[in-house]
């Protein structure tokens, strides 16, 4: 049992690099585990190409022809039990003249200001030790980065960006370029160790999966993201 | 060797799943105010994810259309109970795994045959390649129809974990089951899986 959660944890990406490589290593002298660990990846194998051959949009209009029938038919929304109905916004529009608004705001205004005076008077009375000093900041060890090259062949494209967690998802940070303009777009990015997802962003806007990485991740939003890992 | 270990968030990645959520909050709330707009939002932002599950549930095309637009109008009629302490798509798989069950417990189901799912994106290629691309559909059509044979709650691990690709934490808020439970479920599963496609 301790090997078959051990085999799971490991087709699930859920062991350290530490226990992966124990585990390799035990497979490698016992045949029945041998066996047990190459069956699972040969079946995770099958399962990614089925994942990938039915990973497809819905059918052209969808969203139209739903719209359209909601529209047509809206469905009855049944009544909220009491205890949500209590905590459920509910829009109000009120009219009111401008001079009903602005005598809220300025007593609001006056009230705030009132308190910073306030405030402001009991910071100079502290004595000086008390006062807020700033504090002399600590450097950290400089992260280690590594030159990573990402190469797309996109055909036609103005422009190919790399977007992914170490670059905070921009699409406009680290560009690759096509020198010779033969359609390769080549660039090189620093990034620092672990695990990391990243897509191709296409003219700013069309996202896709590295059709070249050996890991993917869905998104849960019907997007795959590549993931490299950098040891 | 293939990895799907935990990545470690940026503070910006962070910060943009806060705002996302923040803008899905809103969308949430002006669709249940009646804004048609907001409600396609959603629908375009969700719908291929949702459609990719219930392809690989039920293995019918059309079908899989029609239990999308089924779950889509249930998740309209019932945008009011969605608790925005969860993700929207975490919520939208409930309401369309529940249409998927309640359609595969049907007797609708036996009218239409699944169909061979993998073979409609076999693409026209050179000679030479024809052959392996065919191999791979007709591998992948019988891993679909082992998969179609698998009780229900193991055909969900499998759809859910190895084609959908949630994580055993998203799956047990859409489906209720603890985690621990769902991570046996996978083991018995797979190995289930494997006795069908040993016998195929």
């Amino acid at each position: 049992m301790r090997n078959k959660e051990r085999i799971r944890r490991f087709i699930d990406g859920e062991l350290e690099p530490r226990e992966e490589t124990e585990l390799l290593r035990e497979a490698a002298d016992d045949p029945e585990l041998g066996e047990a660990l190459q069956a699972e990846l040969e079946l995770r194998e099958a399962l990614r190409d089925t994942r990938d051959r039915t990973s497809e949009p819905p059918p052209a209009g969808f969203a139209d022809r739903l719209m359209s029938e909601l529209h047509r038919n809206p469905p009855e929304r049944p009544p909220l039990p009491w205890y949500r109905w209590l905590m459920h916004p509910v829009p109000i529009r009120a009219r009111l003249s401008p001079a009903a608004l602005l005598l809220p705001i300025g007593a609001l205004a006056l009230v705030a200001l009132v308190a910073y005076r306030i405030g402001q008077a009991e910071v100079s009375a502290r004595p000086p030790d008390l006062q807020s000093e700033p504090i002399a900041e600590l450097e950290l060890g400089a992260t280690v980065e590594l030159p990573v090259r990402f190469i797309l062949q996109a055909a036609g494209a103005a422009s190919v960006a790399v977007a992914g967690d170490f670059n905070g998802w921009s699409v406009e940070r680290d560009t690759l370029l096509d020198p010779d303009g033969d359609g390769v777009f080549v660039g090189t990015v620093r990034i620092p160790r672990g695990s990391h997802a990243y897509m191709f962003v296409i003219d700013g806007k069309r996202w896709v999966s590295d059709p070249n990485a050996t890991n993917y991740r869905e998104d849960g939003f019907g997007y795959r993201n590549a993931i490299l890992r950098i040891d | 060797m293939a990895r799907t270990s935990h990545l470690d968030l940026t503070t910006s990645r962070l910060t943009e799943q806060r705002e996302a959520r923040r803008i899905e909050r809103e969308q949430v709330e002006r669709a249940c105010d009646g804004d048609h707009l907001a409600f396609r939002e959603i629908v375009e932002r969700h719908q291929r994810g949702l459609y990719a599950l219930c392809l690989r549930m039920v293995g019918n095309r059309s079908e899989a259309e029609d239990l999308l637009q089924e779950a889509f109008t249930k998740a309209y009629a019932k945008l009011d109970t969605f608790d925005p302490a969860y993700r929207l798509s975490t919520w939208l798989y409930r309401v369309t795994l529940n249409v998927c069950r309640d359609y595969l417990k049907s007797p609708r189901r036996n009218e239409r045959p699944t169909e061979d799912v993998a073979a409609g994106v076999v693409r026209h290629e050179p000679e030479d390649r024809a052959d392996g691309k065919l191999l791979e559909a007709e591998r992948c059509d019988i891993v679909h129809e082992a998969i179609a044979q698998l009780r229900s709650s193991y055909r969900e691990i499998i759809v859910l974990k190895d084609l959908q690709g949630l994580s055993y934490r998203e799956i047990s808020e859409a489906t209720g089951v603890p985690v621990t439970a769902l991570k046996i479920r996978a083991v018995r599963a797979r190995a289930r899986l494997r006795e069908l496609l040993e016998a195929s």
